[in-house]
Formats: C-alpha cells, structure tokens, sequence
C-alpha cells in the first residue's frame, strides 16, 4: 500500500507535468490547428536557462525572469515563422517546421548553455517529508500545487477575461471573430506566448528534481503530444487528466512491471485508448458530413 | 424481390432524428425523385443506404440481400453507387483519371499487378480511358478531359461527379442534388443523360433535386421527405395533387419550392 | 498522352546518373555517401507512396527500417543463416508485423494517426534496445559481411552497385504502380474516402496494404544497412530517424518518387557539410529545415517541375 502510493505521488507529479506541456500543445492547436513538436523545448529552456544564469551568480528570481525572457523571445519567433505558413501549409508541412524549429531551439540552447546536464535547486530543499510512510519531496507538492493553480489560472483567463474569451472566439470561428473586430495576429501571439509559459513553467518545476540538458526537450514533447491526444486535444481538464493518466501509468508499471519497459506500456496503453475512443478519451465523437 | 427495400430505417444524431422510420421501396428500372425541403433527410437517406453512416434502427434490402450497415466499398460490387451533394472529387487528378478511378471494380487493380505493369494491364487501361471518354462525352466534358479536376467550374464537377458514377455500371444509382449550379440548357442535357442511364443501361436511378420542373419532367415516381418521415408518394400527378405535399410546402420558408409546385401542378 | 510511357524518361536518365555519380564521387568517403543516400532513398520511396501519395502519416517507420537491420545481424550472426534469406525473412516479418499494427491504427486520422505511429516505433526501438541477449543493447552489435552466391561483399564499390541496383528496381516499381489503378486508387483515396468506397475501392484495405508494403521496403533498406555498415544500433530506429525521413519526402516533394531520391540526398548531405560547423549544426540545420519549407512548399522535384512546365509556355 504504501508502496502504491509512493508510486501514485510520482506519476502524479511526473504526470502534472506532461499536462502542463500537454495544455501548451492544446492551447495552439486549439487556436491554430497546428501540433507544435517544439513544444517541449520550452520546458528545456525554462530549466536549462534559469541554471544557466544561475551559474553566472544570479540571485533565483532574475534567473528565472532572463529564462523566461528567453523562452517568451522564442515563442514569439515560433509564432512569427509558423503562423505565416499555417495560411496555406498543410499539417504535415507545419509538423516538419515545428521539429525544424525544435531542432534550431536545441541548437541555440547548445551554444547558449553547453552540452552539460544542469539542475536548480528546489526552494524547499531536498529534505523528504514523510506521510504516513510515503516520502515526499516538498517540490512534488510544489509541482501539484503550481499545476493545479496554472490550471485554474487558464480556465479563468479563458472563461473570465475579455482577452481570454476574444481568444475562445478566434479560435471556434476565426473569420466570425475577425469580423467583429478581434485581432487575430495579437491572438496568435498570445497562444504561443501563454504555451511557452505552459512549458516553461513545467521545466522550472521540474529541473530540481531531473537533471536538464539542451535535449531534454524532445522526451516532453511527446510525452506532452501523447497527454494532449490522450485528452481529445481541445479541452483542458481532458488534457490534463490525459497527462496524469499518462504519469501515473509511467510510474505504476515502472514500479510493478519493469522500469526499462515503462515508456512501452504508457504508449501502448495510448494506442489502445485511440482504437476505442479514435478522438481522445474526452473528445467529442462526430460523425463525418460528406 | 429485384430492387431496394427500406424498412423502418432510423438515423439518429444525438437529439436529432434525420431519419424517423422510413419505409420505401425502389424498382430495379426506373427513376425515383426524392424531395423534400432542405435539412428533410434526404442526404441522410442516401448515407445511410450506402454505407456512410450506420443507421440507428432499420433494415434495408438490396435484390433480396440484407445489405444493412454495409460498407460503402462492398455495395459498389453489389452495383449500389452515388454521387455527393456537397462535392467529392479527386482533386489531385486530371477529369479523366477521375472518371478511371470510377472504373476501380473493372480494372486490374491488383497491387502485384500494377507493380509489373504488363502488356495485359496496359490493355485494360486503354479499353477503360475509350470507355471514359464516352462517359465524358455523355456529360459533355470531353473536351476537358486532361484538364486538371480542380479547374473546372461547379457546374462541371457536379456532371463529372455523375460520369464517374456511371462508370461503375450500377444498378442502383443515387444521384443526389446532381445538377445544382448547372445552366437551363445544362439541365435538360443531364436530365436527357439520366433518363438514358435509367433506360438503356437499366439503372434504377433515385434522384434528389429541387427544381420541380426537372422532377415532374424526368421521374417515374416521386416520395416527398419532411422532417425524417414521408409525408407522400405516387406516381408525379398523385403526389402533385396530394394536399399534404401543397400545405407543407406552402407552409415552408422555401417560398421559391412551393412557386414552382405551384406552377407545375397549377 | 496517358499512354505514352512518359515514366521511361526519367528512369533511363536515372539509370544514367546512377552510373555516372561513382566515377564523378569516386572516393572512399564519397562512396559511402552515395551508398548512405541510396538506402534512405529506397526507405523513402515507399514513405512516400504511403505519406505522400496516400496521404497517410507515419512518425515511426524508422523501426520497421531497424528491425530489417536486426534481423538481417541476428539471422545472419547467431543463425548461420544466408544474408539474402535473413533478409527476406525481414521483410516478410516486418510486413506482417506492419500489417497486424495497421489494421487497428490506420482507422485512425491526422494527428491521432501520427501518435499511434509514433507510439508503434518507441515500443519497438525500447525493445531493441532493452533485449540486450539478442540485440546487444543500446550499443548495437556488429553485422557478418554479406555473401550472394558465396561470394563475400566487400568495399564500396561492389555496395555501391548492390545499393544503385536496388534503388533503380524499387523506383521503377514505385513508377509503374503510381500509374497503375492500384495507385490511382490510393492516391483517390487521399483525395476523398467517400467517393473512393463509392468507386468500390476499399479503403482500409489499401492502407493497410501500403502500410505493410512501405514498412517492407524499409526493412530491405535497414538490412542493406546492416550488413553495408557491418553495425547496427537501436538509434536507427528512434524517433528522429522516422522523423528524418518525413522531412526527406517534404523537403524532395510529397508524393513525388523522384523527391524522394532528391530529399535523401539533401538530407544525408547537408548534416555531412554542416558537421564542419560543429557546435552550429543543430541551430544552422534547423534553420534551413525552416528555411526550405518556406521557400519550396511544395517540395524540390514539384517545384522544379512547374517552373519547367511554366517555361515551355
Ligand atoms: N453528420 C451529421 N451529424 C449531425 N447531424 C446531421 C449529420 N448529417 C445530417 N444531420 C442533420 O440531419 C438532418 C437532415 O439533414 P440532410 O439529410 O442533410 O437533409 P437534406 O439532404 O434533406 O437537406 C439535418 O437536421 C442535419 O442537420
Ligand atoms: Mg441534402
């Protein structure tokens, strides 16, 4: 029992994370219809940015806002170079951009940080609490309360704020959006600047816990695009219940199965929620129109 | 028993009812003229009959084969086929390939086949493309035929759509909404190609279409659709002179639909 | 005209070119080079028909690349088997294996599509690498040289005519089925499903078919690898490989077989001219990735094709 539930307190936090990374893929698919493989270069940027500003004597929060400064320059780039080509481009044209963006990400990183595995620390140290004979590491309940707090921060920018709901609009109809006035280019931008912050957010948490370096980034981006498929790719709590689903399986068959085969069983178990529910486990089923 | 028989089908989308417990049947020669004002089930019909959709309850039979829920693919060997109301065209490919594609079933189409790509294979195709362009010429697009399929206009494309259906030598043919954006004198060329089709080639054809005049003009027999259900059928003047089918559709928005009753039946 | 062999041209001036490049790149390091682009070709005119042509994404089929050159390095090395019967056996593996994958995930769409495919080759590649008593381990295994007819393989000369002779065999086959009906039929299918099952083409069938078809051709060209670089390691069947020969058929042209050639070359190349940057490689390569889909959207061989037509008006 108190082995399960060690276990279960991993994937979960593992888990917030692929839905953190997930909800940036949801968010720019839902404005744009475009899968950004990119996505998990900011989670790569957020962590390796932060130590490596860390290492050239910043105190922590400037570290974390020249990283955060960086990640938003290259949203902003992303989203220049990649909604230019979303007009015409079909999807697989604008997958190949993003992995080429991912790619030229890594680069940059590479030359900024070096090839070296980094980490930061947490700011509740690295003492476990135990409960009820479960050791918990504070930053795992800083992961879940971070998650749970970006989470209901994006609900309430979508649902409450003029901007947020602007966004919703453009995104169901762009064409009816744009014709009562909404300005879809600062809407884009928007997209890209609130996923790289996704991301961003989920390497910060991460990084005192997994050690970082300039190709971290691709392992979230598909674990991310699997969380974000798992949930239908539109809705929020589908997504992030698709990323601690997809966690907490990781870590449960690490634990009982076979840590080498981890990966194997969370992708399969992907695989075959899409042959039941072809549309993700909370998309909405539609039959075709012809 | 020859022919379609529809009993008691049923399409259900959520809340909606397209389709609320139709019985029909078709004759194995003939043309059928399906109406009804827009958003009735006629579509919808079509679909569930050939394999797109599945229906919610219901059976139909084809020359006494059960061929409910059958994909679409196996209903084309059974020489059940159709064309699109909203346009489904090859769009990567020339007129006439487009009409070749239509030729699947009689072609060699075998992967191995194609692979070696021998004298016999070779044959085939130039028999298929003479026969195209006959088709072609038929909905007067020959002169088309190597033009890329996404130059043509709408009203092109709705004839290339039934060229390629013919091309499947079916039985039965659903040819929905087939001459919309065509001209007058395009229409009474279609509407003579349909009732050819339908004589000489035995198809039974079941047609949808709004402009009256064609349908009184071309059908042997007319059932009228609203709101998933038949409201009437009959031979063209039974159906014209059913007081149903004048209130409903006097009742409608479709004021342009209820003139041309008018005037056919006036 | 449709009759016409219009394909005979540009497969005799390919059987040209294949002759000529060793003697114009006859070095050692040159050869190895072509040989490289030969086999990725080989992979990508079968990704091609299936992506391109089909319209059918796949982010996993480097896997089907690597099981072809672990089954050629198994059967061969701990079985004593012949090098063309090992790689036969590969492929028959590979397509079956393919098949039964195919049949449930080809059902799926788009980007649900590309995620079962992407799934389908980490699970493969996490078992090459993890069955480390047949495979090796992440550091691979080494390969037995290749013998036809007893006679040993050896040097890039004689790889270079087995590579160049294969490739022209898969593209003349690659030609002859894009204008055959059976590639009529897939490439109505990637135009509209609906009024291909209309037409009585079945649909799933056909992906299915060149699913298993194109994971095939793959496991020939991994075998050829195999046994070529006398090496196997799991990396040739991750994720960036599968990802490596998307972007070849996009930056060559989707659904053009002769893209195909063309974006391999590029591909297999380009990171050979960039390695000279060293530390800029990954920035400079995906900049230019970048760059290329802009500039040719439609992929190299297309785009040359409409400016040649747009100049003979
Ligand atoms: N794929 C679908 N999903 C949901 N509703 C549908 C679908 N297809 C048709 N409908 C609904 O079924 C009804 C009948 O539509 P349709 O058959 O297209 O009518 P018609 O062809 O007679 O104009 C309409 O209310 C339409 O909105
Ligand atoms: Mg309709």
């Amino acid at each position: 029992m108190v082995d399960f539930l060690q276990f279960l307190v991993a994937g979960l936090s593992q888990g917030a994370i692929y839905a953190l990374v997930g909800l940036g893929f949801s968010v720019i698919y839902r404005a744009t219809h475009i899968v950004n493989f990119a996505q998990g270069e900011f989670v790569m940027i957020g962590g390796l940015g932060t130590a490596g500003a860390l290492s050239f004597a910043l105190p922590m929060p400037l570290a974390i806002l020249s990283a955060l400064v960086a990640g938003c320059v290259a949203a902003l780039v992303l989203d220049l170079i990649v909604i230019r080509l979303a007009r015409f481009a079909p999807a697989l044209l604008l997958i190949i951009v993003t992995i080429g963006a991912s790619v030229a990400l890594r680069g940059a990183a590479q030359l900024a940080w070096g090839r070296n595995f980094h980490s930061i620390p947490s700011p509740f140290g690295s003492e476990p609490l135990h409960v009820y004979g479960v050791a918990i590491m504070p930053q795992v309940i800083l992961i879940l309360v971070t998650t749970v707090g970006a989470v209901v921060g994006l609900q309430w920018f979508f649902r409450r704020t003029r901007f947020g709901q602007a966004m919703l609009a453009a995104a169901i109809n762009p064409t009816a959006a744009s014709l009562v006035g909404i300005e879809l280019r600062h809407v884009y931008t928007a997209t890209f600047l609130i996923a790289g912050l996704l991301g961003m957010i989920a390497g910060l948490l991460i990084t005192p816990l997994a050690m970082v370096h300039f190709e971290s980034g691709l392992a979230f981006s598909l674990k991310g695009f699997a969380a974000a498929i798992l949930g239908g790719l539109g809705s929020v709590p589908g997504v992030v219940a698709g990323g601690l689903l997809l966690g907490v399986v990781e870590s449960l068959s690490a634990g009982y199965v076979s840590s080498a085969y981890k990966d194997a069983i969370a992708f399969l178990l992907i695989i075959v929620v899409l042959l039941t529910r072809p549309e993700g486990v909370f998309g909405r089923r539609s039959t075709g129109r012809v | 028993m020859s022919g379609l028989s529809i009993n008691d089908l049923k399409v259900h989308f959520g809340g909606i009812r397209a389709l609320d417990g139709v019985d029909l049947t078709f004759g194995s020669s003939g043309i059928h003229a399906l109406i009804g004002p827009n958003g009735a089930g006629k579509t919808t019909l079509v679909n569930a009959v050939t394999g797109v959709y599945a229906p919610t309850a219901g059976r139909v039979l084809f020359d006494g084969h059960d061929i409910t829920g059958l994909p679409a693919h196996k209903l084309a060997t059974l020489g059940v086929t159709r064309t699109f109301q909203n346009l489904q065209i090859f769009w990567t490919m020339s007129v006439l390939e487009n009409v070749l594609a239509g030729f699947h079933l009689d072609s060699s189409a075998g992967f191995l086949r194609g692979l070696l790509r021998g004298p016999a294979l070779v044959r085939r195709e130039r028999e298929l493309t003479t026969a195209a362009l006959g088709l072609l010429r038929l909905v007067n697009l020959e002169a088309k035929a190597n033009n890329p399929a996404d130059a043509l206009a709408y009203g092109e494309l709705k004839r290339l759509e039934i060229a390629r259906a013919l091309a499947g030598r079916p039985k039965l043919l659903f040819l929905d909404e087939p001459v919309a954006g065509c001209t007058q004198s395009e229409k009474c060329d279609l509407a003579e190609v349909i009732r050819n089709a339908a004589r000489e080639s035995a198809v039974s054809v079941v047609l949808i279409e709004h402009d009256m005049r064609l349908v009184m003009a071309v059908s042997d027999r007319v059932t009228v659709l609203a709101q998933g259900r038949i409201l009437s059928t009959g031979t063209p003047s039974e159906v014209r002179a059913d007081p149903k089918v004048i209130t409903a559709y006097l009742g409608t928005t479709q004021s342009h639909l209820a003139e041309q009753v008018h005037a056919v039946a006036g | 005209m449709p009759f016409f062999p219009a394909h005979k041209l540009p497969l005799a001036v390919l059987g040209l070119v294949l002759v000529a490049l060793p003697f114009l790149f006859g070095g050692k390091y040159q050869l190895s080079i072509l040989i490289l682009i030969g086999i990725s070709a080989i992979v990508c005119v079968g990704i091609n028909l299936l992506v391109g042509v089909a319209g059918q994404i796949s982010l996993g089929h480097a896997a089907f690349f690597g099981i072809g050159s672990y089954a050629s390095a198994v059967f061969t090395g701990d079985y004593g088997w012949n090098g063309i019967l090992a790689m036969f056996a590969g492929i028959l593996i590979t397509s079956v294996l393919a098949a039964t994958v195919g049949w449930p995930i080809l059902r799926l769409k788009g980007h649900y599509l590309a995620m079962a495919t992407l799934g389908v080759g980490l699970v493969i590649q996490l078992l090459l690498i993890q069955e480390a008593g047949i495979t090796g381990g992440p550091d691979g295994r080494a390969v037995k040289a290749l013998t036809i007819f007893g006679l040993r393989v050896k040097g890039e000369w004689a790889w270079y005519c087995i590579v160049a002779g294969a490739l022209f065999v898969v593209v003349w086959g690659a030609q002859n089925l894009m204008s055959s009906p059976w590639g009529r039929a897939l490439r109505a299918l990637h135009a509209s499903e609906p009024a291909s099952a209309a037409a009585g083409i079945d649909v799933h069938q056909m992906k299915v078919a060149i699913f298993a078809a194109s994971a095939g051709l793959a496991s020939f060209a991994g075998s050829l690898y195999a046994h070529a670089l006398a090496f196997v390691t799991p990396d040739q069947a991750s994720f960036l490989h599968s990802v490596e020969f998307v972007v070849m058929i996009v930056v060559g042209g989707l659904g053009s077989v002769y893209g195909s050639l063309v974006g391999a070359a590029i591909l297999i190349v380009l990171p050979q001219v960039l390695s000279s940057l060293s530390d800029y490689e990954n920035l400079a390569f995906g900049v230019l990735l970048i760059l290329v889909v802009y500039l040719l959207r439609k992929g190299i061989v297309p785009t040359l094709r409409l400016i040649a037509v747009g100049g003979g008006r």
